[in-house]
């Protein structure tokens, strides 16, 4: 594409020098040349450089200060406030759906919150640990059981409690939308090419934009992170969900159909178990999400060990700040790797390669 | 006898990780119900239920507050002349970066960006970027988006130049290699919000100490894929190279790095995104930019600003997404690859 226009150039130049001297050009194609000599990105910066060395060398101060001037900022106000007069209006209309599913979610929380706080704390350390015995290994059993003692030693057992339940919620919530929608999405082509865009969008906001929204309809409060965290952690398990049931082998489903199996039966009879293993290390990715957001979520009011954390930040109180983001780092480390775990049980399980 | 032997068939027809679970159960049942114990054992057990709760384990837990606190004010009063300088140094570095992005003209910037996302991804991008500058523009949020981009600007630099010798020097230098694997790993599975901790302990409020937390919560993500798409590299190139006669530098730089190229380009890929999400959050320590406008709108309960500010940082999350991704893409496709064939986590 770069070699050919040269080489013309360079045919013509030796063809007919003598012409162009008679006729009295100044060699015509040499700028040509040399433009055609650089290589086609460079050339690309050239629009850019011109456009910027024409506006700084001319009387064009106004449209340069445009982005600072008093003038865009209010417009940005405005549009700001008429936002935000919006968004009320609407949060107004709905308010009774809103206050509704507000008050369902808050009880609920509370609810979990207390049932596991009611549980005796020796019993929850042991439960953990066991869990985490037979899903990773005896090293991280004793690493659950000490993590979980310090956690009750100095005094953060209530606020960590607060944040599983937080998790839990919002977990459910998320899974119960992602894996429908999963599978919806590996049945139809047309729900898949609808949604994909939308849910790689998703992925690429980050965890604080969507708090935004949250915050707009439902105040202040653990409910607003929890909605955030729930939407927020629904990509990696519909993906995950969808290549799985995608990935099934057609041998087996034709198998299961030529029996008769109608379409109901062939998805939660075959693909959904077969699928098993790759949907649960996305429900381990999402679970990873949802603990980083629902810490995050204290931003809008959340409570647990991210508020601790906040607290602190905004106190500039290391000595309250450093315990809390201590019990986080051995929460998220014992969340991955029981989750991991079970992920890789299933695989096991299946007699499939963790591939 | 009997009802010996139907407990035990009992507990052979429950499935072995459910038959653990039936300890904690007990251990729950038993501490919860009085009626089990003399009232002496069944007030020490409540004790023991109530402790998480108790002044004692709030007090253990302010003693611990107490003595990190002390050690920062120690550490803060010996190292503090350093901290500074290195924070005026940062902080100067951030302002002239900062300077620089406000000084070019807007348009040629707009008509930069479009060229860019253009070439590299393709027409619609470019047409995408352009509108998405211009009506960030639009709402004044201008200079805050040239803030955050100085500092994931900043901050990505020094990620990668830190992340990208350590990458090469774990796949050369084997004995450090769990070490280090062992420390990245643990490092991806933390929130992004517990890096700001130490960061205030040592910083204080600020940019820097954005820049700072976004800086080594943005290394693991790169080094991952540096060492590995450096130990991976096929071992038959590595042994033609060294019957060639090619030392080890040699063959590192004149194969291997390469080679791992796709690798490393999605590496930088990724950690440009997560430089981006934490940059956000690190309003929390002071950060300035986008993400403070979200934070202080979002405290403020003035949820239009918040959608403003929230519009741009996924606007640029996109527009860096896309081109980011794309280039590293173009990587695999002038090597003769698929995606699919290089990456392989």
């Amino acid at each position: 594409m770069i070699t050919e226009p040269v080489a013309e150039v360079h045919a013509n130049r030796t063809a007919e020098p003598t012409e162009d001297s008679r006729l009295g050009r100044p060699a015509p194609n040499r700028v040509r040349d040399a433009i055609l000599r650089v290589p086609g990105w460079v050339r690309w910066l050239l629009g850019p450089l011109l456009l910027s060395l024409f506006l700084m060398s001319g009387d064009f101060g106004w449209i340069l200060e445009l982005p600072y001037t008093l003038d865009t900022r209010e417009f940005g106000a405005d549009v700001g406030k008429r936002l935000t007069g919006f968004i009320d209006a609407f949060t107004l209309t709905f308010s009774g759906l809103f206050n509704v599913v507000d008050n369902a979610l808050e009880n609920l929380i509370v609810w979990i919150d207390t049932a596991l706080l009611a549980v005796p704390w020796p019993a929850t350390v042991l439960f953990v640990s066991i869990l985490t015995w037979r899903a990773v290994g005896p090293k991280m059993a004793v690493f659950a059981l000490f993590a979980l003692s310090i956690l009750v030693l100095i005094g953060l057992w209530d606020p960590t409690i607060e944040t599983l339940s937080l998790m839990l919620v919002a977990l459910t919530l998320s899974l119960s939308i992602a894996i429908p929608l999963g599978i919806i999405n590996a049945e139809s082509s047309r729900a898949d090419a609808l949604s994909r865009p939308v849910l790689d969008v998703m992925q690429t906001m980050p965890s604080m934009v969507y708090l935004v929204p949250a915050l707009a309809v439902f105040g202040l409060g653990n409910v607003a992170g929890v909605i955030a965290t729930a939407v927020f952690a629904i990509p990696p398990t519909q993906k995950y969900t969808t290549v799985g049931l995608v990935g099934v082998p057609g041998a087996t489903v034709e198998a299961a159909e030529s029996f008769g199996a109608s379409r109901l039966q062939v998805i939660f009879g075959v693909k959904l178990p077969l699928a098993m293993p790759s949907i649960m290390a996305g429900v381990s990715q999402s679970t990873m999400q949802a603990l980083g957001l629902v810490i995050i979520a204290s931003i809008v009011g959340g409570g647990g060990l991210g508020e601790l954390v906040e607290q602190s930040l905004t106190r500039l109180d290391a000595g309250q700040a450093v315990p809390s983001g201590f019990a986080i780092v051995l929460i998220a480390i014992l969340i991955d790797r029981v989750s991991e775990g079970i992920a890789k049980r299933r695989f096991r399980e299946l007699g499939l390669e963790e591939a | 006898m009997q009802s010996y032997t139907d407990i035990m068939d009992f507990l052979a027809r429950v499935p072995v990780w459910l038959r653990w679970m039936l300890i904690p159960l007990a251990v729950g049942i038993v501490m919860s119900v009085g009626s089990f114990w003399p009232s002496s054992v069944w007030l020490a057990i409540q004790q023991i239920n109530e402790f998480p709760h108790t002044y004692t384990a709030a007090d253990i837990g302010a003693e611990v507050g107490a003595a990190i606190t002390t050690r920062v004010d120690w550490m803060t009063a010996t190292f503090g002349e350093a901290f500074i300088r290195f924070d005026e140094v940062v902080e100067g570095g951030i302002e002239r970066v900062n300077t620089l992005l406000l000084a070019l003209p807007w348009p040629a910037v707009l008509l930069l960006l479009g060229i860019i996302a253009w070439r590299v991804v393709g027409k619609g991008m470019g047409i995408f970027t352009v509108l998405a500058a211009g009506s960030i523009i639009a709402i004044g949020m201008w200079d805050n988006t040239m803030l955050t981009l100085t500092l994931i600007l900043i901050s990505l630099t020094s990620a990668l130049a830190l992340a990208i010798p350590l990458g090469i020097l774990t796949a050369e230098y084997r004995p450090i290699e769990p070490f280090m694997r062992w420390v990245m790993d643990m490092a991806q599975t933390l929130p992004s919000m517990v890096y700001l901790v130490p960061v205030l302990a040592v910083f204080g409020l600020g940019n820097v100490a954005g820049v700072m937390a976004t800086v080594v919560f943005v290394i693991p993500h790169a080094f991952k894929f540096v060492y590995l798409g450096i130990s991976r590299v096929p071992r038959e190139s590595v042994e033609a190279a060294e019957s060639f006669g090619a030392t080890r530098f040699q063959v590192l730089m004149e194969v291997k790095i390469p080679l791992a190229l796709p690798n490393i380009m999605a590496g930088v890929s990724q950690a440009t995104m997560a430089s981006l999400a934490i940059v956000i959050v690190a309003s929390l320590v002071g950060a300035k930019g986008l993400g403070d406008i979200v934070e202080r709108s979002l405290s403020w309960l003035d949820s239009g600003t918040a959608m403003l500010a929230g519009f741009a940082i996924v606007v640029v999350a996109v527009v860096i997404d896309r081109i980011a991704e794309a280039l590293a893409q173009r990587r695999y496709r002038q090597m003769g690859m698929d995606d699919s064939g290089a990456v392989i986590i």
